[in-house]
């Protein structure tokens, strides 16, 4: 939606590889959401310290929330087994074949 | 806890005020009109609550106190556009009143108001950082010294607070105690064996458990935490048969989620863990919620179709998706876990990158953002 919307490319498989997804500070923002989810403290501190200094404060504290809001998502479509919607299914199916991302319906 | 620079800044401030004096040549400081303004609205409180009604008619939002004490912890001086003697802690009236800044701050508000007031002058501002503090009386969020967006941190803060509270199914203290268990999980050695393993399913043992909750409850707060990605119906069900009831099963996730969502953004941003949430009495009402039905997942929940009067307008702005119908069984608690993420994520994720967003970074960064998480999560969805 947001590439079509300014017509910029994003290199999407950083989503599962990592990477910075052709984004500005794309590669500091991979780094602050890593150390995040993975809670290794020094990580987080020099990835937070790295991410405020190259965007500000606010944009730190605005990507650590997108973050922890995504920390709850998933655990509550995972705790209570919702499927994707059909219309998602569809619209996202070349995508998640493209990135893998199907293996993650049948891991557990 | 009060950080106080050195009593030689206050003595020294009778001194600074008369070099300001002297150097803004006998003009006013700039901050006496706000000044003057705040004690007029304190001295006038009604006032104040007649502003908050109008906004309230105006739809838009509580007003008052939340927005009182942002503007306090995010702008310094705005505060005292916003204040009425009652609304606010004795410590940020203080601050509030005493225009240039005469009595003691948190250090880290003083950082704060340093960021945000370039034209003021530093020497005005005493302190030195102190990461987690806070102002007494004020939320951990909500009086942080970074630069958290006004409807955000009370809605942390809120929604931390009522996880002490009774819910729909759990009395507070359980509810507190499945908070200190999703604290307790991540250095669970059940827990780290598991996640390290081919299928967490093949690990068993009790876990190193914080409270006196039941192991089924302890488990279920556990996995939601530290594996969820790896959750799966069959495990779902196993738990249902070993005796815990589909609404409290609901309870405990919702919870636990909430709780880890709040602590995450907390070490996120460099902040200390809030304490736990205070424990508030009273007998969690326990009702099976009548319109809830089976589907679309694991558990029962409220479809759009299904929703009553007084649940339609969760559904508002087409907010059809799945992820917000997931915790509806109990319909009380279903709101105050999108009471904390609305504000932390969007409240309305139709929005488009060009329609503006408040926010200070671009949509793609926290679609990216969101993305990469989820898939370091293991979710599918």
């Amino acid at each position: 939606m947001s590439g079509r919307d300014t017509g910029n490319d994003y290199d999407l498989a950083a989503v599962t590889g990592g990477g910075d997804a052709a984004l500005p500070n794309g590669g500091i923002l991979n780094a602050f959401v890593e150390a995040v989810v993975a809670r290794d403290m020094p990580s987080v501190a020099a990835a937070r310290a790295a991410l405020a200094d190259a965007m500000g404060e606010a944009a730190m504290v605005d990507a650590a929330a997108t973050i922890a809001a995504f920390n709850a998502y998933p655990r509550a479509a995972d705790a209570t087994g919702i499927p994707l919607e059909e219309a998602k299914r569809d619209l996202t199916a070349d995508l998640r074949r493209e990135l893998g991302l199907d293996i993650l319906e049948t891991v557990a | 806890m009060l950080a106080v620079r050195s009593a030689e800044h206050r003595v020294g401030q009778e001194e600074r005020d008369v070099r300001r004096r002297e150097r803004d040549g006998g003009r006013r400081h700039r901050a006496e009109p706000d000044r003057a303004e705040a004690i007029a609205l304190c001295d006038r409180p009604d006032q104040w609550q007649r502003k908050d009604r109008d906004r309230k008619a105006l739809g838009k939002g509580a007003g008052g106190e939340d927005e009182a004490r942002s503007a306090g912890c995010a702008m310094g001086l705005s505060i005292r556009r916003h204040i009425a003697g009652d609304h606010l802690p004795d410590a940020v009236l203080s601050l509030t009143l005493s225009g240039p800044i005469l009595k003691p701050v948190p250090t880290a508000m003083a950082e704060a108001l340093k960021n945000r007031m370039p034209e003021a002058d530093p020497e005005m501002l005493p302190g030195e950082i102190l990461p987690g503090e806070s102002l007494p009386g004020m939320g951990t969020f909500a009086a942080a010294a970074l630069p958290i967006r006004p409807e955000l941190g009370p809605a942390l803060d809120r929604g931390w607070a009522q996880l002490g509270e009774p819910g729909a199914w759990l009395s507070g203290a359980e509810r507190v105690a499945a908070v200190r268990e999703a604290r307790a999980a991540w250095d669970c050695a059940v827990c780290r064996e598991r996640k390290a393993a081919l299928s967490p399913y093949a690990i068993d043992g009790p876990h190193d458990s914080a409270t006196d909750l039941p192991d089924s409850w302890v488990d279920i707060v556990h996995r939601v935490v530290t594996d969820p990605g790896r959750l799966t119906e069959r495990w779902c069900r196993s738990v249902r048969n070993a005796g815990v009831e589909e609404d409290e099963y609901v309870e405990l996730v919702t919870v636990a989620t909430i709780a880890t969502v709040i602590d995450t953004f907390a070490l996120a941003v460099g902040l200390s863990l809030p304490d736990l949430p205070a424990v508030r009495d009273g007998a969690p009402p326990r009702r099976r919620e009548p319109t809830a039905t089976p589907g679309p997942g694991w558990v029962a929940t409220i479809a759009p179709e299904n929703a009553g009067p007084g649940f339609a307008d969760f559904y508002a702005n087409d907010s059809h998706f799945y992820i917000r119908r997931s915790l509806t069984l109990l319909p009380d608690e279903a709101r105050k876990f999108w009471d904390v993420m609305n504000p932390l994520y969007l409240a309305d994720p139709r929005i488009r990158e060009l329609d503006g967003l408040d926010r200070a970074i671009g949509r793609a960064q926290m679609e990216f953002l969101a993305a990469r998480a989820s898939m370091l999560l293991g979710c599918y969805y």
